[in-house]
């Protein structure tokens, strides 16, 4: 029986279904061989004018009749990764494989946690990697390793390829940030389906730097600091069914998956102004897609370390439980994300993603006329927003997610960064010693941290009003006055203004997009639709920070891997199978089946259902404060409602939210 | 000067007086009982300001506010040496200049443009130590003008001399607030601007008028102080800015107070209906009946931040003007120019304890917000708000619960009236702690490792506001301290736009003439005309000290050889360079080419070497499109890098200059960087400018919901590692026991 009340079509796959997945899998005659293991196993949502018919349809939700559940899954078996689409019958209890392909091409899907649990365990018993730790005076008891993929570099892909991680090691020891202290000069090289190390160079030796100032653990002693709460004594203004979360003037579904972790779908905003009881739809669907971090060493330790986030380790499975009062403030709510394990059976994910009212002391908007007669006229509302948010801790860094969507129909994206820097072990204990390009910044006695970029790739299937939009560029051009109006300018002393030229994109070479480049508004537009005024309904995307452009060349390996990411804005037609932008198969990709290589076919985009992906990008130069924990650095964008209202949407905002009385209502003693 | 020629100017001027106070006396029936002698000039404008009538709505407030004298701070006294003049200092130094010679023989016709405190010397500030030395020598600067003639006078409050400084060759003192309220009067005497308006179909007592700096643009308007006045229909709305009489300017003296010319190009433009303009509150509950209707949004209630409990850090508020709050402390205080000034900012060390000096003076420096319209009406408005119409003067009283949260403290402003008398603004500045729900630092450790370690730490801040509402719109400027040692300085846009009347009421009607539109048809017959806002900010770092260096970081690619093992092809590089003299601190952003911007102290390293520095981390980047000769952009020439570092100088603080009115752009930001001094190693001021390009949308419309943009100041191996790393996480009993009351 369904866990839910009222189940969606988009809810990710339940603990049963996953089950049930597993078992139909197992039973196929199509893949014979074993062992077999699981590397994703996901919804594959019904077709999209099938989930809009549900959604938007007429009828209510209660008589509409559910559509069929059907999974994806990639599993390895001989050598080889398959690709089944399941179908899971409506109690999600059977399961049949629809169908089944093997992938020939470049590229190996999500490494597991069970094959690097596997990994992690092999150095301990190689007779060189022993011998190396032993003469670096480090005890092997203290060592611990993690799993790092080789990107690619030129070489076999497809079948013929290995598939091969790097092994790196630190020293615990008695800090818990080992990543602090790297076992420098050392690489090695796991098959991972033979489970075995199958290269070694211990090239360099270098001290390990000391664990004293590394660790972050709460101890007992430090100074006092109580956070301060947030505090909601009449309930929650959301609600939550199922994954639907409804609140304020948005309505939309949270679902989870194992590859992007949050995936916000039917975000849709009630309209005051239009006809009673209408939601007007703004996002069909929309997850991180690629999380792409280059570093800047080009030494044989260090050059391959160019990862993939998404889809080399999975948002999702890299999620951890949030912590109340810490993660998420104590009024927040949490939803589970179940995922499927290396062996097909369903890990329960509890508190994977947490959704909360904010008011931050932020204004939502105000006025202050001081113009009349006898009274000052000031009205001021606060803003209140709900933050939907995951965390994801792949290896040493923290990826703090936000959708926040507010009562002006906005939605603004915020990633967060935090959590330990990737560094490498020196000789250096002094910058003064250093004379050439350390390709980072010395943060401690024998460590330094390693410039590097981070670039998180949006896909954003926007359906503003309807299906089918446009992208258009408001160009912000300079434009001189000639003073004479019989050329055409006014017979004023100014010399210049700027206006607007606009240009509609028309193919997908047109919807690529550089925010650093000429000022522009960028919008999606539905063209069919007008305002009262007459202007085109749409959203705008408003870059905050974070612009960011990949500075490697257009032919380093890595670059070619995730090319998309000289641009902060790409538009493609939609697609059902164009999701990931670092292809289905990133481990190992050539980039061959990627978000630049799609839209190298320059379809048309004007007038079409359009996806925007789009790419915030950091260059990260470390410095002491960011050591050994970094304090948080964040950076986001915006979609902002642009003549898709009427007008101001939060005009005929409620009586303020908070009254003189409030205080009267709650009582706020601490214990 | 010709004696002929001073005698001259005193005959015409005693002539325009008469004319003024014989219009004056004709034009108001002064209702009876307040029908006083005539002393002055100026008193006599007070009174007939002070009696608000129906024919100019706009300003009567401020004059009504300008009698005030709240008992609360009458017996202030300065605590330190950054603090504001109090009260009885104010009204000293009126006293001192009323009796100053050129003054003395009719103090009725001073006018006081400005009157604040002139700030001790750095190192005399520096070097103070509360409870050892004696505050420093209390002074004054003065601006005032007097018979035409702009003076800038030093004032010794103790010893009562009065010292002329230099003046600017060009431009005018900020205008006072009861010169901006009685100009709006002035149309009103002129039967022409009567006739005018209502051939537009206004009746005279639903005209509310607004004055416009003029900005300059050429010789044919200088050498007498004007402005523009525009003029709406405030008929079935308080949003008057919606219904614009288009076309309408009236250009005044304002010295003379007479109509100088008024252009009426607006025939055939509708003025915009009122329908769906007002924000307020009252007025909407009124039209939506009960709450039953009211749509999802309409019933959000704001969770109540509150901090911590009490043996958590408090934000204390010491002798009035010393905030201190989670290792930091800094003065603040409200200046009627800038706002807010943030003075003395020092953080502590978690390493040692010791407080260390991150920023001596913080505060907006200039405002410009040139609208992209060349037509007659609209070509001027390039409005420069801080030296034009002082950003402080214009800040309003915040809203307690709805600008600020419950636990916020305020400050108020003390600042001067034209007639030199005080007058207190009240809750012009809240200090609150801030906890949004965000994350200061955490980490989760794989379970591949065997490790069961989940470290996250809440990340709660100081904020301190100001909300400037400088007629249309309102600035809220926020500074944020962060426990990190972090500084986030932050505007946000919202208010109501100025917006221009067309025959157009449907974008179809438009077709083929969009360029002519300059801006979006937001409403019937409204266009919001397109615009900038910049922001520039005058930051007197002193990292570690007063002896700084200004270095660029530059990020570019570096090619591997073909001698390299390596299979990489590229790489970043990061370069550093040290800026020599100010040009080489110019900074125009271009993102193409990545760079961070420093300001270190190369005297003083951290343990491990690296210079100790904080970083301005850029955001808000729009930069000015207007051509360098076009004289807005002269005038606000600082618009033309995002970045500037300058040495410090006491009297470089106006990035538009001294005088911003209707100056032209001679003693600006840009004009001090030419002279290309030396600034490597020395006590530097960096300067930052936000910039917004805004394209209006109807939901800008009829009142803006915030637009917000900020940048930050860093440290950058400032600290020897992360200085919040010991920050304990919260517990269960931290969270207080919250329960709603049945009463409600």
């Amino acid at each position: 029986a369904s866990s839910h009340s009222h189940p969606h079509p988009l809810d990710p796959l339940t603990p049963d279904e996953i089950t049930a997945v597993r078992a139909a899998v197992l039973a196929s005659p199509r893949v014979p061989a074993r062992p077999l293991t699981f590397h994703y196993v996901g919804l594959d949502e019904p077709d999209k004018p099938d989930v809009l018919a549900y959604a938007y349809g007429g009828s209510g939700s209660s008589s509409r009749p559910l559509l069929p559940r059907r999974a994806l899954v990639i599993a390895r078996a001989g050598g080889q990764s398959h690709e089944l689409r399941v179908s899971v019958a409506s109690n999600g209890t059977s399961a049949a494989v629809l169908s089944h392909a093997v992938h020939s091409g470049a590229g190996f899907p999500v490494l597991t946690l069970e094959e690097q649990f596997a990994a992690v365990a092999l150095p301990q018993a190689y007779p060189p990697f022993v011998e190396s730790v032993r003469r670096r005076g480090v005890d092997m008891d203290d060592v611990l390793c993690a799993v790092f993929p080789v990107g690619w570099f030129g070489g076999r892909a497809g079948t013929t390829a290995k598939r091969v991680a790097k092994m790196l090691c630190f020293v615990a020891g008695p800090t818990a940030n080992f990543y602090a202290r790297p076992i420098e000069g050392i690489t090695m090289v796991v098959d991972l389906d033979a489970m075995a190390i199958v290269g070694y160079r211990d090239r360099v030796t270098y001290p390990v730097p000391k664990a004293e100032g590394t660790d972050y653990r709460a101890g007992k002693t430090g100074p006092p600091l109580a956070p301060g709460v947030a505090v909601q004594p009449e309930g929650r203004g959301f609600h939550i069914d199922g994954h639907v979360v409804r609140w304020a003037n948005w309505e939309f579904h949270v679902g989870f998956d194992m590859r992007a972790g949050t995936v916000i779908s039917l975000a849709s905003v009630h309209d005051h102004d239009a006809d009673a009881g209408t939601r007007r739809r703004v996002l069909y669907r929309g997850f991180v897609s690629e999380i792409f971090v280059p570093y800047m060493d080009p030494v044989e330790e260090w050059y391959y370390r160019t990862f993939l986030d998404a889809g080399e380790y999975g948002l999702g499975l890299w999620a951890f439980p949030l912590q109340p009062g810490a993660d998420c403030p104590a009024n927040a709510a949490y939803l589970d994300g179940s995922y499927a394990g290396q062996d097909g059976k369903p890990v329960g994910g509890e508190n994977r993603i947490c959704v909360f009212e904010r008011y931050a002391g932020d204004v939502a908007w105000r006025h202050t006329e001081a113009g009349f007669p006898d009274r000052l006229i000031t009205e001021v509302r606060p803003d209140v927003t709900l933050v939907v948010r995951m965390v994801v801790s792949p290896g040493n860094y923290d990826y703090i997610l936000d959708w926040e969507f507010k009562t002006s129909g906005s939605i603004k994206f915020v990633v967060s960064l935090t959590g330990l820097l990737e560094v490498k072990g020196t000789s250096y204990t002094h910058a003064d010693e250093i004379t050439v390009d350390a390709h980072g910044s010395l943060v401690s006695e024998n460590t330094i941290a390693v410039y590097h970029d981070h670039y998180v790739t949006y896909h954003l299937d926007l359906d503003i009003d309807g299906t089918n939009n446009s992208f258009v560029k408001n160009i912000i051009t300079a434009k001189r006055n000639t003073g004479d109006p019989a050329t055409g300018g006014a017979g004023t002393p100014r010399r210049s203004y700027w206006t607007v030229r606009r240009e509609v994109a028309e193919t997908e070479a047109d919807g690529q997009a550089d925010v650093n480049a000429a000022p522009a508004d960028l919008l999606l537009v539905n063209p069919g639709k007008k305002t009262r005024m007459g202007n085109e309904v749409g959203y705008r995307l408003i870059p905050s920070g974070a612009t960011a452009a990949s500075v490697l060349a257009d032919d380093d390996y890595p670059q070619r891997r995730a090319s998309y990411t000289k641009k902060q804005v790409w538009v493609t037609p939609y697609s059902k199978s164009e999701k990931w932008a670092s292809g289905l198969f990133a481990d190992q990709s050539t980039g061959a089946d990627s978000l630049t290589a799609w839209s190298r076919r320059n379809r048309g985009i004007r007038d079409q259902d359009i996806v925007l992906w789009y790419t915030l990008g950091l260059h990260h130069i470390p410095y002491q404060e960011d050591f050994p924990v970094m304090p948080t650095l964040s950076g986001g964008f915006e979609l902002r409602p642009s003549n898709f209202f009427e007008r101001n949407p939060i005009l005929k905002i409620g009586r303020p939210p908070i009254r003189s009385s409030a205080s009267g209502n709650c009582s706020c003693d601490a214990r | 000067m010709d004696r002929s020629t001073s005698l001259l100017r005193l005959i015409l001027l005693a002539l325009g007086a008469a004319l003024v106070l014989l219009v004056v006396r004709s034009a108001f029936r002064l209702p009876r009982g307040i029908d006083t002698p005539t002393t002055s000039l100026f008193d006599d404008e007070a009174t007939a300001g002070s009696s608000c009538t129906r024919f100019a709505p706009w300003g009567c407030r401020q004059a009504d506010r300008i009698k005030q004298k709240p008992p609360s701070h009458e017996n202030d006294v300065p605590r330190h040496p950054l603090d504001p003049l109090t009260i009885s200092e104010v009204n000293r130094a009126r006293e001192l200049l009323r009796a100053h010679p050129p003054f003395a023989s009719s103090p009725s016709s001073m006018f006081v443009h400005s009157l604040a405190l002139d700030e001790p010397d750095k190192p005399v500030v520096l070097s103070w130590r509360k409870g050892v030395d004696p505050l420093p020598p209390r002074r004054a600067v003065a601006v005032v003008r007097f018979r035409g003639e702009a003076f800038v006078l030093a004032i010794d409050l103790a010893s009562g001399a009065v010292t002329p400084l230099p003046v600017p060759a060009s431009g005018y003192p900020t205008m006072t607030m009861d010169e901006q309220v009685l100009l709006c009067y002035t149309p009103f005497r002129d039967p022409a601007f009567n006739a005018t308006i209502q051939r537009h179909g206004v009746r005279l007592s639903d005209v509310a008028c607004l004055p416009i700096s003029l900005g300059w643009y050429g010789p044919s308007e200088e050498n007498r102080r004007l402005i523009k006045i525009q003029c709406f229909s405030a008929e079935g709305t308080a949003n008057f800015y919606m219904r614009p009489i288009e076309g309408l300017t009236v250009l005044v003296d304002m010295d003379t107070r007479e109509v100088v010319r008024i252009s009426d190009r607006g025939a055939g433009i509708p003025i915009p209906p009122a329908a769906n303009t007002d924000y307020r509150y009252s007025r909407h509950m009124q039209d939506e009946g009960d709450d039953q209707q009211t749509a999802g949004f309409q019933k959000v209630r704001a969770p109540s931040m509150e901090p911590g409990p009490s043996s958590g850090p408090r934000v204390e508020l010491v002798d009035g003007h010393t905030v201190r709050w989670g290792g930091w402390e800094f003065h603040l205080k409200a200046d009627a120019r800038a706002g807010m000034v943030v003075s003395r900012a020092r953080v502590q060390d978690p390493g040692t304890g010791a407080h260390r000096e991150v920023l001596y003076k913080g505060m907006a420096s200039e405002l410009f917000v040139p609208y992209m319209d060349p037509t007659e009406a609209w070509y001027f408005k390039t409005y420069m708000d801080a030296g034009e119409y002082g950003f402080g003067l214009q800040a309003m009283p915040l809203v307690p619960l709805n600008d600020c949260p419950r636990h916020a403290r305020y400050l108020d402003g003390v600042f001067v009236a034209a007639d030199g008398r005080p007058y207190v603004r009240e809750k012009m500045i809240c200090v609150f702690e801030r906890y949004a729900g965000e994350v200061a630092w955490r980490h989760s450790e794989s379970p591949i490792t065997g490790l069961d370690i989940r470290e996250s730490r809440p990340k709660v801040t100081l904020v301190a506001r100001m909300v400037a509402s400088v007629a249309n719109y309102d600035y809220i400027m926020d500074w944020e301290f962060q426990m990190d040692g972090l500084v986030r300085i932050k505007v946000g846009l919202s208010g109501i736009l100025m917006v221009k009347g067309t025959s157009y009421s449907h974008l179809s009607e438009a077709r083929g003439n969009e360029g002519d539109m300059h801006g979006t048809l937001l409403s019937e017959n409204v266009i919001g005309v397109i615009h900038d806002h910049y922001v520039t900010f005058r930051l007197d770092m002193d990292v570690d000290g007063a002896d700084n260096s200004f270095v660029r970081v530059e990020m570019a690619r570096q090619e591997t050889g073909p001698g390299d093992e390596s299979p990489r092809r590229s790489y970043l590089r990061a370069t550093r360079r040290v800026a020599e003299t100010e040009k080489d601190a110019r900074v125009r952003l271009s993102l193409y080419h990545p760079a961070e911007f420093h300001v270190v102290n190369p005297a003083k390293k951290t343990r491990v070497g690296n210079p100790v520095g904080y970083k301005v981390v850029p955001a808000g980047t729009a930069a000015s499109l207007l051509d360098p000769e076009d004289p807005p952009q002269k005038r606000g020439a600082f618009t033309n890098n995002q970045i500037w570092v300058t040495p410090y100088n006491k009297s470089e603080e106006w990035a538009g200059g001294l005088f911003v009115y209707q100056s032209k752009g001679e003693d600006t930001l840009d004009t001090w960087s030419e002279r290309d001094r030396p600034i490597e190693n020395k006590d530097l001021v960096l300067w930052y400018t936000l910039g917004f390009h805004h394209i209006p949308c109807q939901e800008d419309f009829p009142i803006m919901p915030t637009v917000s943009s900020s940048f930050d100041l860093k440290p950058v191996n400032f600290f020897e590692s992360n200085p919040i790393l010991k920050q304990r996480p919260t517990k269960e009993d931290d969270l207080p026991i919250c329960t709603a009351s049945t009463a409600a």
